[in-house]
């Protein structure tokens, strides 16, 4: 037999593909695909059809009426949402979004392009819900829902971060995320949620938090960041749990609780509370900020949003204080008050320390810290040594919800430029509302899935690669708790040497507290720089 | 032959680019040749990049500088490791230079006679080292794997002073001095919470 040619050892299926995109099934190969959702996740918290089952397996156990339960369910979404009416409605296919999402420009798939992502779901509603759609099909862009569409559902859906960065670009505003949750939703409906979405859900449901860590290890593991800062600074903190009457209630994502690196931005937000005598409690039952609910249905969301409110209506508190999460705040921001809202029990937030009132939380009565903090420096209530993170050269990533689902932009760039003298932009068109997405958001981050994680990726770190190796950055900040636990898979990857950090970190590291014993190394017990600098003058 | 070589090297770039194209789907080669904004398009930029790199090395007069051929190599093989490739696939690439040269040089080689016994060999010596690479991404991606599900439950096992993986065990030097090592364990206290 004669040895192929060079060319004849690309595969075919590499080639262009000579079918309509419709015809092309979906392959699910290990490491671009998550599991499924295990049986005992979806018996927890009520959803259909549990069972074991691999997205692998020929047969995928649906129900017997299962288009009958999506379309059914499909109708009553059009009716719910308008948006999404108008969504499968306007598209013009003009293609601005199809080349700004981080999946296509990092797997070149192009059915990860934005348009034809949408075009999956609404294939199917042109040939269910159109008049043209049913008489034409597929000359009109319809197409039956079969066991290969939905494949493909499950495939694409859960391959997009719903990060919004497509409707960036939109002229009709399209909205890919809304798009993906309502697919979601959809599958869920015939019990086609992947576990690591299933898994949290049914942890946060019954314990308050992702982890499934209960009350005693949840104090645990905060009573130790109190030893470490202890043995850091010599001051001893001491945080409250589940205290009745406290000013605010203080709500982490549960990875700065139980994640590296997250672990130091809670020490950082401990420090900070600390040293100015804030009147807080951490809650051992809502203790996750995160909810994958939203990844799930709305009322997924809803339910397991619910507990904050109930929370901080059991405590007492004023206010609520978020940490620094992504998806979280696009749930609070968007989502809670017309959810679980209005909470009139709580008051509008006003910074005890500044006198601040936050009107844009009048609604939500709930605070990002970095709008806080920010607040501080700006009315000189902390005393701030820039000069202690003078080893490090930041960048920051603006991580998609608090960008593009709040607009908090200038407020973490604001702290990071007064806790650090070394700061780099990464390229305009990649960060702030047009950020490039870590690839891991909206339930994506698990191990499973690194492969196409590092595809998704792609984009973001190329933009961290350029300032690493033009001005010899080391540390990419972020202010979202998913963006600290992937990110560093990320940059071990594409750009070593770059390591990661929450902006409380940073803070963390340059406050000067009162009765601070000489720090010798930083949060992380590394050797601190030798300090030139002056500490910032007291207020 | 260098002054031949010289005259078609743009030439012999934008073919052998548009060899490598050829295995993305016509949707995505529009995407990858047309946008040139480097952090839009990292993956057709960073192709062309350093595919023009690997020409000045390999069809250059120098011997070639082997770590600027392994930096130019690196970057797209990392890339292309982890797309939806196989390995021969994935490392098709560089063996497409052969008839993209012979293509281009054609007349000139019969003309002059050249011999690209030369070329051919330094071709497949970066097949080889293409080899190398593509092996050392497909390991880094899983041992970033295993070092992500290792990190997931460091801090518990810590705090429950547990450790299920001796010293000796670690992968490396490296992994060891990444361990979260500077934090003291403590026992974990009873459930004793206040205002519950």
């Amino acid at each position: 037999m004669a040895l192929p040619k060079p060319e004849e050892l690309v595969p075919k299926s590499y080639q262009p593909p000579p079918t309509d995109w419709m015809d092309i099934p979906v392959k699910f190969r290990r490491g671009t695909y998550l599991y499924g959702a295990r049986a005992k996740n979806l018996e927890a918290v009520g959803l259909p059809n549990p069972r074991e089952w691999s997205p692998e397996d020929e047969d995928w156990k649906l129900p017997a009426n299962w288009q009958e339960i999506i379309l059914e369910g499909l109708r009553e979404r059009l009716g719910r949402f308008r948006s999404l009416q108008i969504f499968m409605d306007c598209c013009v296919r003009c293609g601005a979004c199809a080349d700004k999402c981080h999946f296509f420009i990092g797997t070149g798939d192009p059915k990860n392009m934005p348009v034809l992502r949408a075009e999956l779901l609404r294939s199917v509603y042109r040939r269910e819900f159109t008049t043209a759609g049913k008489l034409m099909g597929k000359l009109f862009g319809a197409r039956e829902l079969t066991v290969d569409v939905l494949k493909e559902w499950y495939y694409y859906f859960f391959q997009c971060t719903e990060c919004r960065r497509c409707s960036v670009f939109c002229p009709f505003g399209i909205d890919m995320a809304e798009i993906t949750m309502i697919g979601r939703e959809l599958l869920n409906l015939v019990g086609c949620n992947i576990d690591w979405i299933a898994a949290p859900v049914a942890n946060c449901y019954r314990t308050g938090n992702h982890v499934g860590i209960e009350p005693h290890a949840f104090k645990d593991m905060v009573d130790f960041c109190v030893d470490e800062i202890e043995n850091i600074t010599g001051i001893r903190i001491e945080p409250s749990y589940n205290r009745k009457g406290a000013e605010i209630l203080f709500i982490a994502p549960s990875g700065d609780v139980f994640a590296d690196p997250g672990i130091y931005t809670l020490m950082g937000y401990m420090m900070l509370f600390h040293e100015i005598g804030l009147d807080y409690t951490f809650s051992t039952y809502a203790s996750e900020g995160g909810n994958f609910g939203l990844f799930t249905s709305h009322e997924m969301m809803k339910r397991l949003n619910a507990k904050m409110y109930a929370e901080a209506k059991r405590l007492g508190v004023k206010w609520i204080l978020g940490g620094e999460c992504g998806h979280m705040w696009r749930v609070i921001n968007q989502y809670m008050d017309t959810m679980n809202g209005p909470a009139d029990f709580l008051e509008e937030p006003v910074s005890p320390l500044t006198g601040t009132r936050f009107t844009n939380a009048s609604s939500t009565k709930m605070v990002h810290i970095v709008e806080f903090t920010a607040d501080l420096i700006r009315n000189n209530k902390i005393k701030l040594d820039p000069g202690r993170n003078d080893h490090l050269k930041v960048t920051f990533h603006d991580s998609c919800n608090p960008a593009r689902a709040m607009g908090l932009l200038e407020e973490p760039r604001y702290i990071i430029k007064n806790t650090c003298r070394h700061f780099y932009e990464m390229p305009e068109n990649t960060i702030r509302e047009q950020t490039f997405c870590c690839g891991s958001g909206a339930g994506l981050n698990s191990d499973e899935y690194m492969e196409m994680r590092l595809r998704g990726g792609l984009p973001r770190a190329n933009a961290v690669k350029y300032v690493h190796d033009k001005y010899g950055v080391n540390m990419l900040a972020c202010i979202c708790a998913i963006d600290r636990v992937v990110f560093p898979a990320l940059m071990d990857y594409w750009v070593p040497g770059v390591g990661v950090t929450g902006v409380h970190e940073l803070l963390g590291n340059a406050l000067v507290m009162r009765g601070e014993s000489l720090r010798e190394t930083d949060l992380r017990g590394e050797p601190l720089p030798v300090n030139d600098g002056e500490a910032k003058e007291d207020a | 032959m260098q002054a031949i070589v010289t005259a078609h090297k743009k030439v012999i770039i934008d073919k052998w680019y548009q060899a490598v194209l050829v295995s993305y789907p016509p949707e995505t080669v529009r995407f990858l040749r047309g946008e040139g904004d480097q952090f839009a398009n990292p993956v057709g930029t960073t192709i062309y990049r350093s595919l023009q790199g690997l020409v000045e090395e390999i069809l250059g007069d120098s011997k070639g500088d082997k770590e600027k051929i392994t930096t130019c190599l690196d970057a797209i093989i990392r890339i292309r490791a982890i797309q939806d490739f196989t390995p021969s696939a994935a490392l098709a690439f560089i063996l497409q230079l052969k008839p993209v040269v012979r293509g281009e040089l054609a007349a000139a080689i019969q003309e002059k006679d050249l011999s690209l016994a030369e070329l051919d060999r330094r071709i497949d010596d970066l097949a080889l080292m293409a080899f190398d690479i593509y092996m050392q991404c497909r390991e880094q991606l899983y041992a970033i794997r295993v070092k992500e599900i290792k990190a997931r439950t460091s801090r518990l096992l810590q705090r429950a002073n547990l450790s299920l993986q001796p010293d000796c065990f670690s992968d490396s030097e490296t992994d060891r001095r990444q361990e979260p090592a500077q934090l003291t364990p403590r026992p974990l206290t009873q459930p004793g919470i206040a205002g519950t």
